[in-house]
């Protein structure tokens, strides 16, 4: 032992200390425009000495005289070597960005790019670098075809929907596989963009089946910055910003207000009097309206200026025998939202040590802590009692004028119980998240025999999830007396919920790789196996009946004032235990061929059904280095043709839903004299149990892939790009089926059969490549087609987006064989009655003889003017069997397209992306325009809705001409005061173009910065969210807002509004 | 070579993993309850059985609109508000069909989730057989034992779930152990083939159970030997009467029949009678004294073992359940420190006018069951004050009222234990199954019923008693158990919701024209306000005359009283829209569908869909 550590030391010394017989070598590095490269490492091979050029790109290095060949090498540029010689040495690196020796991850190891048989998309640190995002897979918006990232509102902490190819799954997550380093994770949030150095995500079974029951729906690989041989460096990049709301929604004045409400009292048996007068007074006085000052509520509580503060500092060197990363960095951001803001720290150090020249070891630490204040607009997580309690309503249509009588006399049920002001609603759902994350990586490589190698890695990693909430005397689950009492009065309650997680993973895997093996053949193979293994349990502290006065500070800081009711749960193990293979031959390097081999062994499923097998091939053609293609050089750079097909699995299910499970939780239901807690049976989805029937014939959802592509270059390069058509076919989809009258909510179940197809195509060009001025262009699109074969023995079944408990406006997402998932059902507009369609009788309108009856969904405003719609089946009145297909959620296709380009010492880059064809349901307008509650206020769209009231005098207008008359301009129907409908008219085009972000930096130059012993100093400014091309009425285009079931996407309900923000930023090197 | 050595430490690291992988994933926790864990002790089994009748405060559940819901629209008690939703009718007494607002196409708000009403039954009803099905591996129940009683419990629960599914739904799926892949779809089940499974339950749970006063028998909110009886009584009685059944279609013109043989009917009034003779033998319980004792101890949550009360729904007071909310009388929201109730409440259902006539002037039961006013706030005075319907189209139930409470109601759930059970009415069953099997018992304990209300001694024959027949009994039963979701289901087994419903539209009639039975109800009412401070500080309330027959003098602002105002009662025109004057109108539009053609509720769309092909609409409903 002593001895060996003296070795290593010795070693280490040696490496440092070296020195011999010396040389002198001159040279200049610059790129492919003639720009001096500052900074690239030069190496002498075969030793440890190292140089870095300067300013202008000139090295005078002194190595031994023994060395032969210097390695270059600078970031985002090929590496090269180049023979020493007398002289000066004048070195071109090429810049890699379209270099297909660019290396891609591609799961237990890596591949150039142009021997890929599979399809990978990436995106490389170049295109991360220079443009600061918050989150990581903002950092990936738009980058890579066939990935959709969807930003499902604009809280700081929103949930990012990432979709490779579509979904298989119905009712499960959708969701990708997430490695970082190497192990697998839940999600990348804690990741900050600043350690980012590429991202590669594996989109069809070839690549994906490596990770065998978790790669139905792509894999990303993130592989985050290590350091690089050469003189230490220091960078800082940090930015600050302010942002602001995009779009407010526009609300009647307090006149218009006044008038619709005096309507709907008037359309009520004529309550004026009790429901119209007491709060706003006479009729006569309605004008006195036009001089009041209405209250912005969306100003007040989406309207502050938000602000961002990110500073990243790392530090990075090393030698040739052993390299560092140190990296912290902190986002402060304040959001737009009262109350709402967000904090994350990140720190990681990371070791590349290389003791002897046939092992490596690498180890890295990494910490991450996010603390997420304020309550958001709403919660799809569940914790949430009632969408009753969503924010964005009350910002929205809360009455704009203080009405005195209406808050202080508690009469009115529609006043009192649905609708607070949204400070009250903010503060009353307050919400405190913060969690932790601890990582620790190691791994081991060595290198026994030529072409052999051996690799270990084991990783751990602790997760702590500090969830409290906080339950006001406004909110629902107060309110409607779900929390306890105190003093016999409804009273506050918290909840803290703590989630910690442990994982533990380990990987072994044996790599043999042989040039030549046969003439102009080479092979590659790997054998390995893993485990994985992850432990939770969590801890959940309901206290209720805290002092009515208290506010959600107060409650969280004593939380020993109300009645503590406390859970503690561990769960199952998760455990993933597994063997996989890989071959890839290479002939001549024009013949690809690839095979992977994955067997799982899991957990969550019963013995008997725990082991899959997952096997893909995958072949390549690299046409252009044909012999017959000779001819074509000058021209085609590229052209590779590949395809492949294979299986990958999907077992987004919780752990041991096959086993029926008991679990205590408290009540407050039950008399003082039972038990205070019962025993709920089922099975866990997440942290809790839900009443799901368990199945012990559960096995994974398989999908296979079919993918056929081509690579292809022209102009050196100049353009290049990729087209790839796929179509995968899910089976045995994993399914958590509604079982209603089973004394069960849901039944897991592996039934039917989805289909994904589609086509992706992107290209880059390099327009203008000058030494001053370069241009580069990059262009992607997608599309992809979803369609449900078949659903075993059902035709179909609906999934409610739940955001209100009214049948006409719920279960909107109907999933049929033959038919994509997301589709909305619902009823179709066809405008609106006339006076024609009614004859005044006995003090009410009543409808004509053939006339649809609508009164349910028209409420009191049935008669001239209500809502119409679609009478399908010609019943006479509006049912359930009128629902047509409405609208669907899929895009027709999506993409983006950028812009890079530098002037000079001046860079410029623009991206946009955009959606094109799909449908949104804007639930937030349905509820909006509806005064299905008294004294909310209303959308503008309803300003010129038909009325029957006489202005004038404030009667009912009964005659029908006299009716049509007044209402010659009425441009929508009157405003519907009975039940909330999902229409066709709340069905709107989502497609938009948006300026993603627009960024101007400058570099400072380079001989004024070396003699402040500055590298790299670069200023620049970013706008967000600059500018959207849409025909979307709500806040924003881009939502998903009731996600607890992937077949209700696309549906806008009370989302949180989208922000534009811009920063001012600076990248430092020293 | 030290790379010599590291290479087998790799095989021996690999291979180490490869061993232990058949383990490896089987996974347990150590908060995982399982069978044995839950069912084994008394304790644990405790929280298991709790867990069944939690099922009761889930929303959508009995909590609000099952019990409290389901059992009225009867020739007594009906809907109010109900004609405010259809246009230009006037009905009162319609099926469970519009009254629940189910809908077999349009999925109704709550029928359409997973907490819709028939799936919280089913989800008692899988709580029940897990329980059933762990005690008896795990648990050792014998009669005597607390498992056994734990067992009983669950047997009964179950049994009380079944009941009340084919009370409301008639044929059902019968699941009697957990869903397993082989029984979560199957389709209905004849209901006297579930009868039958549970009579023999109930009989069994009789014996296990223990009786109150034991550990989990403390409190008549849990089962106890008593309950599993009387319960097992109603079942037998109903099973042995008339039902519909899905082979009677809307357009037969006898919907209704009785499907059990004579000798069966015979064995089933024999079960009924020999379970209420038990208890009536035991005597575990007894009359309360008076009849508003049981009610208003009911509100105070002072009911006790020993008593009237068998068997009510367990909620925590003042927590959960809305029995005031629905059935109380009504009282507006009363913001003042110390009021009874900081919300609105009651008022949901309403009292037929004649049913007021019908009962004898002496029976302490009428003025605790039927009442002509609501209670409002005097904004003014700034105090509560009973209102005086606009007319006699106003009877409001006034068996449970917030002025009872010994906490004030501050939100929609007040947590009042329902009273499903009690003594008077095991005394009537057992008159009903003497009578039909010719005993010569029946007689005393029905007039003991009487005599309660009468205020005579129970155990004296008195000069209210009456002779023992069946007619008398179903009037007795009208006037004993109206409101307490209870009428409805002797109808239907009596094969008389038709018949008596329609008798109550001609008893209005005959009331608005002062003739046949309510020849002599006065038409003109005279009332006048005073204060009592001991409902609550400053409370004004109603002193009334002309309420009883023959109360026909003229009372006038002079009258050596005074004060007295003049109302026209029975002949009454209202001016606004919720109070109806006693029209042909009103009268006449008792429901929209024959109620023998309607008894049952359809199957909400939601299960239709979800049963994959196993369940359709009978009874004349549309799929």
């Amino acid at each position: 032992m002593k001895n060996r550590l003296f070795m290593l030391i010795a070693f280490l010394a040696f490496s440092f200390f070296s020195f011999a017989q010396q040389k002198t070598v001159k040279g200049t590095v610059k790129d492919e425009r003639g720009e001096p490269i500052i900074g690239a490492t030069i190496v002498a091979k075969g030793t440890t000495k190292s140089i870095i050029s300067d300013v202008n790109g000139n090295f005078s290095f002194n190595v031994p005289t023994s060395a032969t060949t210097l390695i270059v090498s600078s970031i985002g540029l090929d590496k090269k070597e180049v023979e020493i010689k007398e002289g000066t040495l004048s070195i071109v690196l090429k810049d890699n960005a379209y270099s297909l020796n660019e290396v891609v991850a591609i799961g237990y190891g890596t591949q150039r790019k142009r021997d890929l048989t599979g399809s990978v998309s990436s995106v490389s640190e170049k295109s991360l670098r220079d443009i600061p995002v918050a989150t990581v897979a903002e950092a990936l918006t738009g980058k890579m075809p066939g990935v959709q990232v969807t930003t499902t509102e604009g809280s700081p902490d929103a949930e990012i929907k990432i979709r490779v190819r579509g979904g298989g799954s119905i009712t499960q997550s959708n969701s990708p596989l997430y490695i970082v380093d190497g192990f697998a994770r839940d999600d990348i949030k804690d990741l900050s963009p600043s350690e980012i150095k590429t991202c590669d995500v594996l989109k069809d079974a070839s690549s994906t089946a490596i990770y065998g029951s978790r790669g139905a729906n792509g894999v990303l690989i993130i592989t985050t910055k290590s350091g690089e041989p050469g003189k230490t460096r220091i960078n800082y990049a940090g930015y600050v910003g302010i942002k602001n709301i995009t779009k407010e929604l526009a609300v009647l004045s307090p006149y218009q207000f006044a008038r619709k409400q005096y309507e709907r009292a008037l359309y009520g048996d004529n309550k004026v009097k009790s429901e119209y007068e007491t709060y706003f007074g006479s009729f006569g006085d309605l004008d006195l309206y036009n001089y009041m000052n209405a209250t912005n509520w969306q100003d007040e509580t989406f309207g502050r200026t938000g602000t961002t503060q990110n500073h990243s500092l790392s530090v990075t060197g090393g030698t040739k025998t052993f390299d560092y990363d140190a990296t912290f960095s902190r986002i402060d951001d304040k959001a737009i939202m009262i109350m709402s803001d967000f904090t994350r720290n990140n720190a990681s150090v990371k070791f590349n040590i290389k003791p002897i020249n046939w092992m490596k070891i690498n180890l890295a630490a990494r910490y991450s802590n996010t603390v997420v204040n304020g309550s958001g607009t709403n919660d799809v997580t569940g914790t949430e009692k009632s969408t009753n309690d969503s924010r964005v309503k009350s910002a929205v249509v809360y009455q704009p004028i203080n009405l005195t009588n209406l808050v202080a006399q508690n009469d009115d049920e529609d006043a009192i119980s649905n609708l607070y002001s949204p400070l009250v609603n903010s503060q009353d759902n307050n919400r405190y998240q913060n969690t932790s994350d601890y990582k620790l990586n190691g791994g081991l490589t060595i290198t026994p025999f030529k072409n052999w190698s051996l690799n270990s890695n084991f990783g751990w990693e602790r997760t702590t999830k500090n969830d409290e909430r906080f339950y006001g005397l406004s909110s629902y689950f107060v309110k409607d007396g779900g929390a306890g009492k105190r003093n016999n009065l409804p009273a506050p309650a918290i909840s803290f919920r703590n989630t910690y997680t442990t994982v533990f993973q380990n990987s072994n895997t044996i790599n043999f790789k042989k040039d030549n093996i046969l003439e102009s053949q080479d092979i590659n193979v790997i054998v390995g196996e893993e485990t994985y293994m992850k432990k939770s349990n969590y801890h959940l502290d309901d206290i209720q009946g805290m002092p009515q006065t208290y506010l959600s500070h107060e409650a969280w800081a004593n939380p020993d004032s109300g009645t503590i009711k406390s859970q503690d749960y561990t769960f199952p193990d998760e455990v993933l235990f597994s063997f996989f293979g890989r071959v890839n031959y290479d002939i001549q390097g024009k013949y690809l061929l690839a095979a992977t081999f994955r067997a799982d062994g899991s957990s969550k499923f019963a013995k008997g059904h725990r082991w899959g097998y997952f096997p893909s091939f995958s072949a390549g053609w690299r046409i252009s280095d044909e012999e017959f293609m000779v001819d074509t050089k000058d021209w085609l750079s590229n052209l590779k043709l590949r395809a492949s097909y294979g299986a990958s699995g999907n077992n987004n299910i919780s752990n041991a839903a096959y086993m029926r499970s008991y679990s205590l939780s408290p009540t407050n239901w039950l008399p003082t004299d039972f038990p205070q807690s019962i025993m709920t049976v089922g099975s866990y989805i997440a942290d809790k149990l839900v009443a799901v029937m368990p199945n012990p014939d559960l096995v994974w959802e398989t999908t296979i892939t079919r993918n056929v592509g081509l690579d292809w270059g022209f102009l050196n390069n100049r353009i290049s790009g990729t087209i790839e058509a796929y179509k995968n076919t899910t089976k045995n989809l994993l399914i958590q089926l509604p079982v209603s009258g089973s004394g069960y909510a849901y039944k897991w179940l592996n039934m039917g059969q989805t289909s994904n197809q589609g086509l992706e195509f992107n290209v880059n060009a390099s327009l203008v490549q000058s030494k001053d001025f370069n241009l580069d262009f990059g262009f992607n699109i997608s599309t992809n087609h979803n369609n449900v074969d078949n659903l075993g023995t059902f035709t179909s079944y609906q999934f409610n987006e739940a955001w209100t408990s009214q049948s006409e406006a719920s279960n909107s997402f109907v999933v049929t064989p033959g038919s994509p998932v997301g589709l909305i059902y619902g009823y179709k507009n066809i405008g609106r009655y006339d006076a024609s369609d009614f004859t005044w009788t006995s003090g009410k309108w009543v409808a004509n003889a053939g006339v649809v009856d609508n009164s349910a969904i028209d409420g009191l405003s049935w008669g001239p003017g209500a809502m119409k719609l679609f009478d399908k089946d010609g019943s006479g009145s509006i049912t359930e069997a009128d629902r047509v297909v409405i609208g669907n959620t899929n895009p027709k296709h999506y993409g983006s397209f950028n812009f890079t380009s530098n002037y000079k010492n001046v860079d410029f880059s623009a991206n946009f992306n955009w959606v094109y064809g799909n449908q949104i349901y804007n639930a937030n307008k349905v509820e909006m325009c509806s005064e299905y509650y008294k004294y909310r206020n209303l959308l503008t769209t309803m300003q010129n809705s038909y009325s029957q009231v006489d202005w004038a005098t404030g009667e009912r207008i009964t005659d029908p001409a006299l009716l049509e008359a007044a209402n010659a301009n009425a441009d929508i129907w009157a405003v519907p005061t009975g039940r909330y409908a999902t229409t066709s008219w709340a069905i709107e085009d989502g497609s938009f173009l948006r300026l993603n972000n627009l960024t101007i930096g400058y570099t400072l130059p380079a001989d004024l910065m070396s003699n402040l012993h500055v590298q790299k100093l670069r200023v620049y400014c970013t706008a967000y969210n600059l500018y959207t091309l849409t025909k979307y009425s709500g806040y924003d285009p881009e939502v998903d807002s009731r996600r607890s079931s992937p077949a209700t996407p696309g549906v806008d309900y009370s989302a949180y509004p989208k922000s534009r923000s811009f920063n001012v930023g600076v990248n430092l090197t020293f | 070579m030290k790379k010599y050595i590291i290479l087998p430490l790799f095989a021996l690291l690999a291979f180490g993993t490869f061993t232990s992988c058949s383990d490896i994933l089987t996974v347990s926790s150590a908060s995982n309850y399982s069978d044995d864990i839950v069912f084994g002790t008394p304790d644990q089994a405790n929280i298991g059985i709790a867990s069944i009748y939690e099922i009761f405060a889930e929303n959508n559940s009995y909590r609000n609109r099952m019990w409290l819901q389901m059992g009225t629209n009867t020739d007594l008690e009906y809907r109010s508000g109900w004609a405010d939703t259809k246009v230009g009718t006037y009905t009162k007494v319609d099926d469970l069909f519009s009254l629940y607002s189910a809908n077999t196409t349009v999925a109704e708000g709550y029928n359409d989730n997973d907490a819709n009403p028939w799936n919280r039954v089913y989800g008692g009803i899988e709580r029940s057989n897990l329980a059933i099905e762990g005690i008896r591996t795990f648990g050792n129940p014998a009669a005597g034992n607390d498992m056994g009683q734990l067992l009983g419990e669950a047997l009964t629960l179950r049994a009380f779930f079944f009941y009340d599914l084919i009370k409301w739904w008639g044929d059902v799926p019968a699941r009697f152990v957990p869903v397993n892949a082989d029984n979560i779809y199957v389709s209905k089940t004849n209901r006297d083939v579930i009868y039958d499974h549970i009579i023999a339950d109930l009989q069994e749970a009789s014996t296990l159970l223990s009786a109150p006063g034991g550990t989990f028998t403390a409190t008549t909110q849990r089962i106890s030997k008593d309950a599993a009886r009387g319960l097992l009584a109603r079942i037998c009685l109903s099973a042995a009467g008339y039902s519909m059944r899905p082979d009677s279609t809307a357009s037969d013109s006898i919907a209704i029949k009785i499907t059990v043989s004579d000798t069966r009917k015979a064995e089933l009034y024999t079960i009924a009678r020999n379970a209420c003779r038990d208890i009536i033998t035991d005597g575990h319980y007894k009359l309360d004294s008076t009849y508003k004792t049981i009610f208003y101890q009911q509100c105070q949550n002072n009911v006790t073992p020993g008593r009237e009360v068998i068997w009510q729904l367990p909620y925590k007071f003042g927590n959960r359940g809305r029995m005031l909310y629905n059935l109380g009388l009504p009282r507006e929201a009363d913001s003042r420190t110390g009021s009874h109730n900081t919300v609105a409440v009651g008022g949901q259902f309403k009292v037929m006018p004649s049913f007021f006539y019908d009962f004898d002037k002496n029976d302490t039961r009428r003025d605790i069951t039927v009442v002509p006013y609501k209670v409002v706030k005097n904004v003014t005075l700034n105090v509560m004050e009973q209102s005086l319907a606009s007319g006699v189209t106003g009877f409001n139930l006034g068996k449970w009222r917030s002025e009872w409470l010994s906490v004030p109601i501050t939100g929609t759930d007040d947590g009042v234990a329902p009273i499903v059970l009690r003594y008077a009415d095991v005394l009537l069953m057992f008159a009903e199954a003497d009578l039909f099997l010719n005993g010569t018992e029946g007689a005393d304990y029905f007039n003991q019923v009487r005599r309660r209300a009468f205020g005579q001694p129970l155990n004296t024959p008195s000069a209210y008693d009456l002779p023992l027949t069946l007619n008398n009994i179903k009037q007795e039963r009208a006037f004993e158990l109206c409101g307490e979701n209870i009428r409805k289901y002797d109808l239907i087994r009596w094969g008389e919701l038709k018949t008596k419903i329609d008798s109550a539209s001609s008893n209005l009639t005959a009331l608005r024209n002062g003739t046949g039975n309510y020849a002599t109800v006065p038409s003109i009412i005279y009332y006048k306000m005073a204060v009592d401070s001991t409902i609550a500080p400053g409370e004004r309330v109603l002193v009334i005359y002309g309420l009883n027959r023959g109360e026909t003098d003229v009372k006038t602002t002079t009258d050596p009283t005074g004060g007295w105002v003049k109302k026209d009662w029975t002949k009454g025109i209202s001016s606004t829209s919720s109070d109806f004057y006693l029209s042909d109108g009103f009268n006449t539009h008792m429901y929209l569908q024959n109620p023998d053609k309607r008894q049952l509720l359809p199957i909400m769309h939601q299960i239709i869909l979800g049963s994959n092909g196993k369940l359709s609409n009978d009874y004349g409903y549309g799929n």
